[in-house]
């Protein structure tokens, strides 16, 4: 139900400065109170004001630099405000709502423009609830859920602060892509470092009012080369904390640069993976990465849907999902919070208990009617979303001996070798990166160009043992999560080649560049 | 630049099959900086630094030969010879298998080119004038921004207004195997106010205007600048009161500005020669057509700096290809006499006549430049008007039509201020929600007068080769048929009154 609001609007609210003095007044907060109050009144004839009116602003402080070879090609800092506005109409078992989502505006001084936008965009959301109820009630589905009640709270923390040192960054960005141009056969390289701060204010009509701190830094560096055939090929390292402060120093940048770059011309003398299905080892950080994929979005109710109370997992595994642990022996926690994006103050929650969904991550517009939200509400347009998702296992081994029963499944099957995966490109089509044949005398032999093996929350349950190993994985997909989890053995997975990314080879050798 | 051309030229021409014919390195190096004010207050303030490397390669024999263009890289804005030599590695060795591998499709059959002459008959360039950046007092500016948009605070029923100003500084590196060395460009500077409101009906309404100039003393100062804003804020307020359009096909005149949107639209879109397939609208005229009436010309001249007070936006001294800007005439006495051209994509028997232009990171087209209308016989304003009720009469309509000016700055033919003249002697009438049913072609040879004073308008144009800063400099004219529509509408004014103001200026609190 979204309705455009004004493009002008939008485009007014469009690039700088609460980064001033942080005044006495707040005229974010102060806009959204100030709209939220004469809003109540908001009523089209014949129809009933809105029973619930929410105002959700973020106002986000960026930096960011990309590097190629030192030099820097692209640095912008900038500040965006984000104001999301939902209205709903009809009552709290029986509703709907009308939402509007604003692209972000940088914008800067913006008390008046703000409370025009509200006014302008709560009218808009009120119209489209009422027409969207008006539907509803005409054709009513069964078990359309509501919106789940819930105790206002009054969260009032300060934003988080610029701390990035743009030159110094810079500066680093450049050195660390430097370090790329004694790699020849690299074809392209990069270094990304981005930076962004600030927080997220909600009011609502139930007399909620929060704002938190938001942060977060990322370090990408990433390298491209190209097989005798012409496939291309590459490695990366993405580093992700909550302050900047947090990512790696200048040796361990050095040391990333030489591994991916070493990955990366290991992977264009590699010989090209052939299709595969049998046992698969996801060792290391590629465990944590497959339950990131698979796990994550299924806890916030993500197709395809896991039944409560059905065995999804293993018996010998326990996940709980804890965003009010901040720290895990000595490390930060990258998804932790105080407070959810509809003001719903969260508790860790057991997920899956013995293999057994136990648990949904729920936000007020997903809990089931009757029940309170969990207070997941973390993604951008109030989506449910993973924080600290810890995944532990009762029976474990280590490494060594996952990998001799990778090897014992596979001569049980009659297989030449088993497949080891260690780093996955993390995204939307997470490709392993790092893929391995071992052979039954314990001999490994990277391969090249596999396709993401698509797995999902069906194919947990081919989890047959895991290591002793627990890893961190930082991602962000739309909320900042970390997954701590162990290495896994899954006795049947698909894998198969990519439709290659294939291109000539270069009519021109490269250029020296040692040459000034 | 020049080095990595040499030496990947050479190489390609002793080692590689087919072997190329020419190469040619464009970085553009943009510096901008934006501001914006919205109700007396800044909400934007940015600068920026890009440069963008475009390399084209032909391949082939002059009679027979192919191009490939590659679609542009972002290139580091550090002079760093290392990454700068290795994305014109990369760049080069992109456009020239593009070439490679058009030039297989040329053989085997496909469109083969024509061409006589020799690559030398575009003779090298070299000049290397990098252009001053242009006079820009960023805090006069802000303050200018600031004052200008506080205007619409008096304005309650205006939704939403802003004012943008904004400066780029365009530096165009050039280099090819025919020895051409070229560095050039010019300054951008332009303030836009722009405005919107809701009709009680719901009809969006919005109107801005358009001041641009090479810099910033050529633009207009803050007092010309606010009676701007206020002309948009009471044209925004009387229009929400206006009646609606309706359906209407009869004479009309459109002012000097109005006409620029016409020329751009109807005919200028027309003369650029090898448009793409894929272009939006009609194919180009053909060469000795008659598309105008006889006492209209139209030439295009690139090396015009002004006309009518204003500085122009299609000034400049080389196009994208090194080729030295000219003036063309494109259409004598009606009739086409050439069309614009460019050496890309098809260098045809002709040659480029320096209207080979493009967006960074887009391949070259022939584009417009400034787009100048003559006519001979021009009447007075004055007598152009009785000549609209003549012939609202004469056609037996109930009124005829004045277009004042055109509502955004964009190209598109968006109809703005449109007036009801009436031949009884009632006032005119200003309507809201006019729109231009696409004109056809034939409304060039419908045009009955001109007016003797001539306005030149600014525009971004969007075409095959992206956006490209264009003017046209016409007079007002006066057309035998035009039809119009209801503009089709959606939405409803708000429920609630606009919230107050904060009290204080600059919208702070």
């Amino acid at each position: 139900m979204k309705r455009a609001a004004s493009p002008l609007l939008i485009a007014a609210c469009a690039a700088v400065a609460w980064t001033q003095q942080p005044a006495p007044f707040d005229s974010v907060l102060g806009a959204m109170r100030a709209e939220l109050l004469r809003n109540r009144d908001l009523s089209l004839p014949n129809q009933p004001p809105p029973y619930f009116i929410e105002y959700l602003t973020r106002v986000q402080s960026s930096f960011s630099v990309t590097a190629t070879l030192g030099a820097l090609v692209s640095r912008n800092r900038d500040t965006a405000v984000q104001p999301e506005i939902r209205v709903r109409a009809g009552d709290y078992d029986f509703d709907c709502a009308g939402e509007s989502l604003a692209a972000a505006w940088p914008v800067s001084g913006g008390y008046d423009l703000l409370r025009r936008y509200l006014w302008l965009s709560t009218d808009a959301a009120y119209r489209s609830a009422v027409e969207a109820l008006a539907r509803k009630r005409a054709a009513p589905r069964t078990g359309a859920a509501g919106f789940s009640r819930a105790a206002p709270v009054s969260l009032i923390a300060p934003a988080a602060q610029d701390q990035v040192d743009s030159e110094l960054w810079c500066e680093r960005a450049r050195g660390i892509s430097a370090l790329f141009a004694k790699y020849p056969e690299v074809k392209d390289s990069g270094v990304e470092v981005e930076s962004r701060w600030g927080s997220f204010t909600l009011v609502n009509s139930e007399g909620s009012e929060v704002r938190q701190p938001e942060s977060a830094s990322r370090l990408r560096i990433f390298a491209v080369a190209q097989a005798p055939d012409g496939m291309l090929v590459g490695d990366e390292a993405t580093f992700l904390s909550s302050d900047i402060f947090h990512l790696p120093a200048e040796a361990e940048t050095a040391r990333a640069v030489n591994t991916v770059a070493a990955n990366t011309i290991a992977l264009a003398n590699a010989p090209r993976a052939e299709e595969y299905s049998g046992p698969v080892l996801f060792e290391g950080m590629a465990g944590a990465q497959l339950f990131a994929e698979a796990l994550s979005p299924a806890l916030a109710g993500k197709p395809p849907e896991m039944q409560m109370g059905v065995r999804v997992l293993p018996a010998f595994f326990d996940v709980v999902d804890d965003p009010t642990q901040t720290e895990w022996r000595g490390r930060n926690l990258f998804g932790s919070y105080a407070v959810d994006r509809e003001g719903v103050i969260p508790s860790p929650l057991r997920v899956i208990e013995k293999g057994v969904l136990k648990a949904q991550l729920t936000t007020r517009r997903s809990a089931a009617a009757g029940a309170a939200s969990n207070g997941r509400s973390r993604l951008p347009g109030g989506g449910a979303g993973v924080s600290n998702l810890f995944v532990s296992a009762s029976e474990v081994a280590p490494i060594a001996q996952l990998r001799k029963k990778l090897l014992a499944l596979c001569a049980e099957r009659g297989k030449p070798y088993g497949v080891i995966v260690r780093k996955m490109a993390f995204g939307r089509q997470s490709a392993p990166l790092l893929a391995y044949r071992i052979f039954a005398d314990g001999r490994e032999e990277l391969v090249r160009g596999l396709a993401s093996p698509n797995i999902d929350s069906r194919q947990l349950s081919h989890i047959v043992a895991a290591g002793d190993d627990p890893v961190f994985f930082e991602f962000s997909s739309g909320a900042d999560a970390v997954v701590l989890a162990p290495s896994v053995l899954m006795d049947a997975v698909d894998l198969r080649p990519e439709q290659a990314n294939v291109q000539q080879l270069p009519a021109l050798p490269p250029p020296d560049l040692s040459k000034r | 630049m020049s080095e990595e051309l040499s030496r990947s030229f050479r190489f390609l021409k002793e080692n590689a099959v087919p072997a190329p014919s020419f190469l040619s390195y464009e970085v553009i190096q943009v510096d901008s900086r934006s501001i914006s004010a919205s109700l007396g207050a800044l909400i934007r303030d940015k600068s920026g630094k890009t440069r963008w490397l475009d390399v084209a390669a032909r391949v082939g024999s002059p009679a027979l030969e192919a191009d490939g263009q590659t679609p542009g890289a972002a290139l580091t804005y550090e002079d760093t010879p290392a990454a700068i030599r290795h994305a014109l590695w990369l760049e080069t060795d992109r456009a020239y298998r593009a070439a490679a591998k058009r030039s297989t499709r040329v053989e085997s059959g496909g469109a083969a080119r024509v061409e006589d002459a020799a690559v030398s008959r575009y003779p090298a360039v070299r000049r290397e004038i990098p252009p001053a950046p242009p006079e820009f007092d960023a805090s006069s500016w802000m303050n200018t921004a600031i004052e200008v948009s506080a205007r619409f605070r008096e304005h309650p029923r205006i939704l939403a207004s802003r004012v943008d100003v904004t400066v780029d500084n365009v530096t165009r590196y050039l280099t090819n195997t025919e020895g051409t060395r070229l560095i050039h460009g010019r300054g951008f500077v332009g303030v836009r106010i722009s405005a919107e409101s809701r009709a009680s009906d719901g009809e969006a309404l919005r109107l801005a205007e358009t001041f641009e100039a090479a810099d910033s003393d050529g633009l207009r100062n803050k007092d010309e600048l606010i009676a701007a804003a206020d002309r948009i804020a009471a044209d925004l307020t009387r229009l929400l009161d206006a009646p609606a359009a309706e359906p209407f096909t009869g004479p009309a005149i459109f002012s000097a500005r109005a006409a620029g949107a016409f020329f751009h639209e109807l005919l200028g879109r027309r003369l650029e020669a090898g448009r793409s397939k894929t272009a939006a609208g009609p194919p180009p005229f053909a060469v000795d057509g008659k598309v105008l009436p006889d006492f209209l010309s139209v030439a295009f001249d690139p090396t015009r700096r002004q006309a009518a007070g204003v500085e122009l936006n299609g000034w400049y001294e080389y196009d994208d290809e090194g080729v030295k800007a000219r003036r063309v005439v494109a259409v004598e006495h009606g009739v086409v006499r050439t069309l614009l051209r460019a050496r890309s994509p098809l260098d045809g028997p002709d040659g480029s006549n320096g209207h080979g232009r493009k967006e960074p990171g887009m391949p070259v087209a022939a584009r417009q430049s400034n787009l100048i209308v003559d006519a001979a016989g021009a009447v007075p304003e004055a007598k152009l008007r009785d000549m609209l009720i003549a012939e609202t009469r004469r056609q037996h309509k109930p009124y005829g039509l004045f277009f004042r000016g055109v509502a955004g700055d964009r190209g598109a033919l968006d109809a703005g201020i449109v007036y009801r003249v009436y031949p009884d002697g009632r006032p005119d009438e200003l309507i809201r929600g006019v729109e231009l049913a696409a004109p056809p072609a034939a409304s060039l040879l419908g045009i009955l007068a001109a007016g003797d004073r001539r306005e030149a308008l600014n525009l971004h144009s969007e075409g095959d080769s992206g956006s490209v800063p264009v003017s046209v400099v016409a007079p007002s004219i006066l057309v035998s048929e035009i039809a119009v529509t209801r503009r089709p509408h959606t939405g409803a004014p708000p429920l609630l009154p606009p919230p107050p103001l904060s009290s204080l200026p600059g919208g702070r609190r």
